[in-house]
């Protein structure tokens, strides 16, 4: 017999992370007490190491665990995103978390699953990955003990998310019953030679998988936990799991759809469609009556998923590149504005009411402007980033002949304008009231923002620097 | 020798009866012996498929989902523990701290 090869290159990212974790969970054993957020660093070190040795696997396709895991370029650059909301996590984690060695390690584990997920080409390490970002990310959500809100979301996520675990896997579990395959393109061989043991099982599966993955990706009608757990969250926590659990499960979604369910055969094409319509409208209708920004965000946050998933039932390879750029469009303006919330905030959350935000430009007018162009960049307002990204995906659902979700896509981007353009504008309204802000921010949580800025602007005005690579991605996908 | 489909409707009615017992239970424990129903359901399935077509992978698979559970129970169980330790009664309606 032969063994399966290994390869540890396809992982090589990861393990990075892993080692990353384990000597910090180390070197806490010999830290003086309250020296907690040096660890901090080291994370930073780690994700930073692990973003370096992506361009030197760009461009060879590393095959692990025997066929089990694909370093191909579709996993790269969605592990770079994944990575950057990582980074962003330790960036903002100085002042509120009060970091320490379990936190360190819980980030890393939970992107080293998140990045599992998007190179899993089999059922089983799919499933494995998506476990992996999850339960860190339960506990990360009720990190704050002595908070009631962090608790009250860590309960709530920790129910929906088995539950909707569950779901996920009965759907593996048709899938695999349908065609006793467990890798995907097993399973797409299956089906194009029509070697299934019965139809429904395979509709069944689809719609499982769907749903469960629906529940990661705050997709309505699976979204009731997301705005509880957005605003319970610490903020660093919120900001990390809304980009990396989008990025992880829209890949998860893409390949298993896209690789292993043909459209033509497996009808998941109106689901994906109804659901993406249902997500954007309601979305951005919730979002219209937020006093909370992290609630708001997370309202707007369930639009944004809506957005990608139009991308996804397009089902052509426009589409799919539209979403990939949206999601890195998404990252860089939602982690910027969560940055900026993180900026404004102590110990407790003062950067989290609306109401607070007035007259912030004569204050802090660096963070006030830099908020001002994440808001105009998620309501896509060109020359940021989301406008690029929205007008891709625009695109994409046209020449599908998919009008009805461009008209869906319209109509929730004008709504979304009254939203993103409320707290702008009470920033620039003048007030005599003193702040509630605490002096300044430590000095990463600005780093952050003027990153995740150079991003937004950058990409708005040259997105030709992004769309080059995400179409050797796409073409991965596809295999081309 | 058992049809197939039998083990298949057993698992369809226990993931059912989990299903329902997460929507309908208001007691944390509860909630989360109801989805442990669910996954071990969903187990029963794996094992049925695998008999059929012969081949381990869905075996393997249900060794992986159970290491998969008894680590979702360590935390679940740590973190029901931490939100009612001050409460009298665990009930998921009283966390209602944020609405809206």
């Amino acid at each position: 017999m032969n063994f399966p090869v290994i390869n540890p290159l396809s992982v090589l990212p990861e393990i990075i992370l892993l080692a990353t974790s384990v000597l910090a969970l180390f070197v806490a054993l010999f830290l003086p007490e309250r020296r907690g957020h040096l660890l901090n660093y080291l994370g930073m070190i780690g994700v930073l190491a692990a973003i370096a040795v992506l361009p030197v696997l760009w461009g060879k396709v590393e095959v692990g665990f025997g066929g089990a895991i694909v370093a191909d370029h579709f996993a790269i650059a969605m592990n770079a995103t994944i990575l950057i909301s990582a980074l962003v996590a330790f960036l903002l984690g100085m002042r509120e978390v009060e970091p320490g060695p379990d936190y360190v390690a819980l980030v890393l584990w939970a992107a080293i699953g998140m990045m599992v997920l998007t190179s899993a080409v089999e059922l089983l390490s799919i499933f494995l990955g998506l476990e992996v970002l999850s339960l860190p990310l339960y506990i990360l959500a009720g990190f704050r003990r002595d908070r009631s809100t962090s608790k009250e979301a860590a309960m709530k996520y920790l129910l929906v998310g088995a539950f909707s675990s569950g779901i996920f896997l009965y759907g593996l579990a048709f899938l695999y019953g349908a065609t006793g395959q467990v890798s995907l393109s097993g399973i797409q061989t299956a089906i194009l030679q029509n070697f299934t043991s019965h139809p429904l099982f395979l509709e069944l599966g689809a719609a499982f998988v769907i749903v469960g993955l629906a529940f990661k990706l705050a997709l309505v009608p699976f979204h009731q936990w997301v705005p509880d757990v957005y605003e319970g969250s610490p903020t660093p926590v919120t900001a990390f799991m809304s980009v990396g659990t989008k990025a992880a499960a829209f890949g998860a979604l893409v390949r298993i759809l896209t690789v292993a369910l043909p459209a033509g055969l497996v009808h998941w094409q109106p689901l994906i469609a109804f659901i993406a319509v249902l997500t954007l409208l309601f979305g951005n209708l919730a979002a219209l009556r937020q006093t909370n920004m992290k609630r708001m965000l997370a309202y707007s946050g369930i639009a944004q998923a809506g957005y990608l998933v139009v991308a996804i039932a397009a089902n052509s390879q426009m589409g799919i590149g539209a979403g990939m750029f949206y999601l890195v469009a998404y990252a860089f303006m939602n982690l910027g504005a969560f940055a900026v919330i993180a900026a404004l905030s102590g110990k407790n959350e003062e950067g989290a009411e609306i109401a607070s935000y007035r007259g912030l430009v004569y204050r802090r007018p660096w963070l006030a402007v830099a908020m001002t162009l994440f808001l105009l960049s998620l309501a896509s307002i060109p020359p940021l980033v989301g406008f690029p990204g929205k007008f891709y995906i625009l695109r994409a659902a046209v020449s599908s002949g998919g009008i009805l979700l461009a008209v869906a896509i319209v109509v929730g981007t004008m709504i979304s304008l009254y939203y993103y353009l409320r707290p702008v504008l009470l920033m620039f309204t003048h007030s005599e009231e003193a702040s509630l802000f605490p002096e300044k921010a430590h000095w990463t949580a600005h780093v952050a923002v003027g990153a995740m800025l150079v991003g937004t602007l950058v990409l708005g005005i040259l997105p030709g620097l992004l769309t080059g690579p995400l179409q050797h991605a796409v073409h991965a996908i596809y295999g081309l | 020798m058992v049809p197939i489909s039998y083990y298949l409707i057993l698992s369809a009615l226990l993931f059912s009866i989990g299903t329902v017992g997460v929507l309908i239970r208001r007691n944390p424990l509860q909630m989360f012996m109801s989805v442990e129903l669910m996954w071990n359901a969903v187990n029963l399935s794996f094992v049925a498929f695998a008999r059929q077509y012969l081949n381990m992978a869905g075996h393997v698979f249900v060794f992986l989902v159970i290491t998969v559970a008894a680590a979702e129970v360590a935390i679940g169980l740590a973190i029901i523990v931490l939100v009612f330790r001050n409460r009298e009664h665990a009930d998921v309606d009283e966390l209602n701290v944020m609405k809206g």
